[in-house]
């Protein structure tokens, strides 16, 4: 097992490599630096970042950039080196998990990361707990229940909240509940209030709780779906299988059928997706982000590509493979674990 | 609930080691609570670049000179006078008395000098700013309340630039490899209270400010602190509005027109329309002069009597914008009020069109020309970056459709959109300009903008243009100034080189109930720095 595990690491080093190499020059092929950002921003003023496409003339640029102007800027972001270049110290800095300074923030890279990863953090790993305390239960109900009037009203809302897209529930939700107009129940956004610090230790949970309820509902729509169809259909593939046959044959009873044979053998493909929890950590989401004013790692990386913040993108790429790729191996390991039928040969 | 409760508390008990500094807010205490769309990049005054940022250093510095904001005159700052030198080859500034920094320090004439230096250093990442003050030549200090500006070039905006330079601390700022993105120290009405990183900025009131004992500026900055709150989606700003989150917001017009109506409006809230000078920008559709299809002067007068710009603001701007004549927004008193605005008129654009020389000659409903021996049909794109544009093109592209025009409309990301521009590789591109109220028209008029990423992207050129721009620059009496500029104002309205869209009329916001104003508006701006809390 060390060996295969070894192995695997091993195998990750040329994957990085191939992911890094590939980024890198597409993010450096895209139009705009960080150069022309500045560039831009002294002659369109700085509109940019939005999206929004109105300039000022109000700086007094007068004519188009000097070239010394542009050198300096190029020399300011190390820009005066050829991109191949560029990569290999980009590639030596990481080795010793340098990540380089954010050109917009003025922060090394991973200052900037870090700030932002509690916002996503506690929404990635409360919903991801909640999810798979909800689904499973719910799965394993649908499939005992297969055809029933429940099931058919469980499978039909299931795919309803599937579909709602999380901006509009979250702008209903934010108008509706937290507005001025109508209910004044939650607080429109944000991670606490105000007098926060002021607070007692309750009444920051409570303060906390009370702004997370919202843009929680937000985060898990969409995500009960998948994992408690997933739950049904394992439980109902083996339900059928005639192990479960013999054990009702032999007269056992219902409940230990389901619960302590088929179950076990059902929550193998369920279990197993866990590896990827680390994933949650760096679980941003831009639209949820933003509309209930959230300062995490969606926003950021959506904020960085526009911004052609390089160090910032390139981070969060090399974080989020490296997390994907543990996730993965972590995933199969627990495979091994629970399902003696694998073995690493 | 209580997994959620429990890391609820796990988040709490994370955050409670941060919590050290209680701010204890006593109840007299008057807030402003404002709102930014987004945080501000950096607080370094030398490197940083955007709105937000500029916003807060507004509030911090201060300058040498001031603006009123009802005559737009130039009113003692920092410095208690200044002097022209002759043929205006340097400015000499004679500093205040006993100004002191946030930290106590005395402002000095070597604080002023080393505010311009460091922009021209390297190390202090500045180069960005150093097109504004290519003008300066040197700074030197006269004495240590005296400081002189040399100019390298005559222009009239000389002095608004030296009198609009923020000045730093030297001995804070002097070392360029020190952290300053998230601190700031100026000598400014506001200090920089507590930075809640990605949520709110405080800033509290300088007690000690020199404005507050001058008589012009003494009813300025009374709010004991003023509240940032980073709030970046724009539903979420005008719902803080409505529960009073934050005492002022800018409106669109559809949510002026729509959405101030009901309950906490004119009770709690209420919604402002005001109309003054202050600069105002506008929308405008551009041709790349370069290309031959849009070389005569009449194409593009029929291309711009195609454009239904009243259906356009009556649908799309509950008619509350005017429609644009020239260059510049048409309340600045730079702008020609003798220029009329080009109705849309089919009529005219077809015969503008004839005697240009287009039309259908293979019967295909698409006009054509002979260009260069080539017969050419009237089709071109048109490249736009905003989602925003997209509803006015389609009628736009329906209308020219009618007259044999076919227009492709391409929206692009605002990156590839620059670039485009920048290696002129567009037919016709939807952009705005943001207004200033002082104007120079050198940067998007002037041919010499043509070149090396200028704003003069379309290439516009036209000799008694560039003429008349020089000679502008060069005066400093304003009326004077006013007349030369306004002639350059109908001289390219004339010549049709963009379709100018519109200039909002009003300013339109929306304010709590708990603020008191002297005055909705004032001429040259809203006034916020104005306004203060109302007596309980």
């Amino acid at each position: 097992m060390f060996k295969y595990i070894l192995k695997r690491l091993l195998m990750m080093i040329p994957t990085f490599i191939g992911i890094t190499l590939v980024s890198f020059f597409i993010i450096n092929a895209a139009p705009g630096g960080p150069v022309e950002q500045r560039l831009k921003e002294i002659r369109f003023g700085n509109t940019s970042s939005g999206g929004e496409a109105s300039a000022t003339s109000t700086s007094n640029s007068n004519y188009g950039v000097s070239d010394e102007v542009i050198a300096a800027l190029k020399k300011q972001y190390g820009f005066d080196k050829p991109v191949h270049i560029r990569y290999f110290i980009w590639l030596k800095n990481i080795l010793t998990l340098d990540f380089g300074e954010s050109f917009s923030y003025e922060e090394p890279v991973i200052d900037v990361i870090i700030s932002k990863l509690p916002v996503s953090v506690q929404f990635g790993v409360i919903s991801l707990i909640l999810t798979y305390l909800i689904s499973i239960p719910l799965g394993i109900r649908m499939a005992v229940k297969e055809g029933t009037a429940f099931d058919f009203a469980a499978s039909g809302s299931l795919f309803v909240l599937y579909s709602i897209p999380s901006v509009m529930l979250g702008i209903l939700l934010l108008i509706f509940f937290a507005g001025g107009s109508f209910l004044d129940w939650f607080p429109l956004g944000g991670l606490y209030s105000d007098q926060y610090y002021n607070l007692s230790f309750w009444g920051k949970v409570q303060d906390r709780i009370h702004h997370f309820i919202l843009p929680l509902i937000c985060y898990m729509i969409g995500g009960f779906t998948v994992l408690s169809l997933l739950m049904k259909n394992s439980l109902l593939g083996e339900l059928k299988k005639d192990y479960v046959r013999t054990a009702r044959a032999k007269g056992l009873d219902e409940r230990k059928v389901i619960y302590k044979h088929a179950l076990r053998n059902a929550l193998i493909p369920v279990v197993t997706g866990i590896g990827g929890f680390i994933g949650v950590f760096f679980a941003g989401s831009l639209i949820i982000e933003q509309i209930f004013n959230l300062d995490g790692i969606g926003l950021l990386g959506f904020k960085s590509t526009l911004d052609r913040d390089y160090n910032v993108i390139m981070a969060l790429l090399f974080i989020t493979s490296c997390v994907t790729l543990v996730g993965r191996l972590i995933s199969d390991i627990i495979y091994v674990i629970v399902d003696p039928r694998m073995n690493f040969k | 609930m209580k997994l959620l409760l429990l890391l609820a508390l796990a988040s709490v008990i994370s955050c409670n080691s941060k919590s050290t500094n209680k701010n204890s807010v006593t109840k007299k205490e008057k807030t402003f609570y404002i709102a930014f769309s987004a945080e501000p990049t950096t607080l370094n005054p030398f490197s940083s670049s955007d709105t937000y940022s500029s916003q807060v250093q507004v509030y911090v510095f201060d300058t040498l000179l001031v603006r009123n904001i009802n005559n737009y005159k130039l009113k003692p700052g920092l410095a208690e006078r200044y002097e022209v030198g002759p043929k205006e080859k340097y400015y000499t500034f004679y500093l205040r008395k006993g100004v002191q920094f946030h930290d106590g320090k005395p402002l000095t004439a070597e604080d002023v000098k080393f505010s311009f230096d460091a922009i021209m250093d390297d190390a202090f990442k500045a180069a960005h700013q150093r097109p504004y003050y290519e003008n300066i030549k040197s700074v030197k200090v006269i004495s240590p309340l005296v400081v002189r500006f040399y100019i390298k070039k005559r222009y009239f905006q000389n002095l608004s630039i030296i009198a609009g330079m923020q000045i730093v601390s030297k001995h804070f700022y002097k070392d360029p490899k020190k952290k300053l993105n998230k601190v700031i120290l100026g000598s400014g009405p506001y200090i920089l209270g507590k930075y809640d990183k990605g949520r709110s900025i405080t800033l509290k009131k300088n007690k000690k400010w020199w404005g507050h004992k001058t008589k012009y500026l003494s009813k300025a900055y009374k709010f004991d602190r003023i509240f940032i709150r980073i709030i970046r989606d724009e539903n979420l700003r005008f719902e803080s509005l409505k529960k009073e989150k934050i005492d002022f917001v800018g409106l669109t017009a559809d949510q002026f027109v729509k959405k101030t109506k009901g309950k906490p409006w004119g009770t709690k809230v209420f919604a402002k329309k005001v109309a003054n000078k202050s600069g105002k920008g506008f929308g405008f559709v551009g041709w790349n002069l370069q290309k031959p299809m849009f070389k005569n002067k009449k194409v593009r007068q029929a291309l711009t009597h195609l454009m239904n710009r009243d259906l356009m603001n009556k649908k799309f701007k509950h008619g509350m914008s005017t429609l644009a004549t020239g260059p510049w927004y048409i309340q600045s008193d730079y702008a020609s009020p003798r220029v009329k605005p080009l109705e849309f008129s089919s009529k005219k654009a077809a015969k503008l069109l004839k005697s240009a020389g287009w039309k259908d000659s293979n019967k295909d409903g698409i006009l054509e020309k002979n260009i260069n021996g080539k017969l050419t049909p009237f089709r071109f794109t048109l490249l736009f970056a905003s989602a925003a544009s997209e509803k006015y093109l389609t009628i736009y592209k329906e209308d020219l459709k009618k007259e044999g025009i076919d227009v492709v409309l391409k929206q692009v990301e605002w990156n590839s959109f620059v670039k485009a521009l920048d290696e002129k590789k567009f037919e016709a591109v939807m952009l705005g300009w943001s207004g200033s109220i002082e104007i120079d028209p050198k940067q998007i008029w002037h041919s010499s903008s043509s070149k090396n990423g200028g704003s003069n992207f379309i290439s516009y050129s036209n000799k008694q243009v560039d003429n008349l721009i020089e000679k502008g620059r060069l005066i400093s009496d304003r009326k004077k100034r006013i007349r030369i500029f306004r002639k350059v104002f109908e001289l390219i309205a004339n010549d049709a080189p963009y379709v100018f869209l519109f200039n909002d009329k009003y300013t339109l916001y929306g304010h709590t109930g708990r603020m008191d104003m002297k005055k909705p508006t004032y001429k040259y701006s809203i006034g916020t720095d104005f306004w203060k809390a109302k007596a309980e």
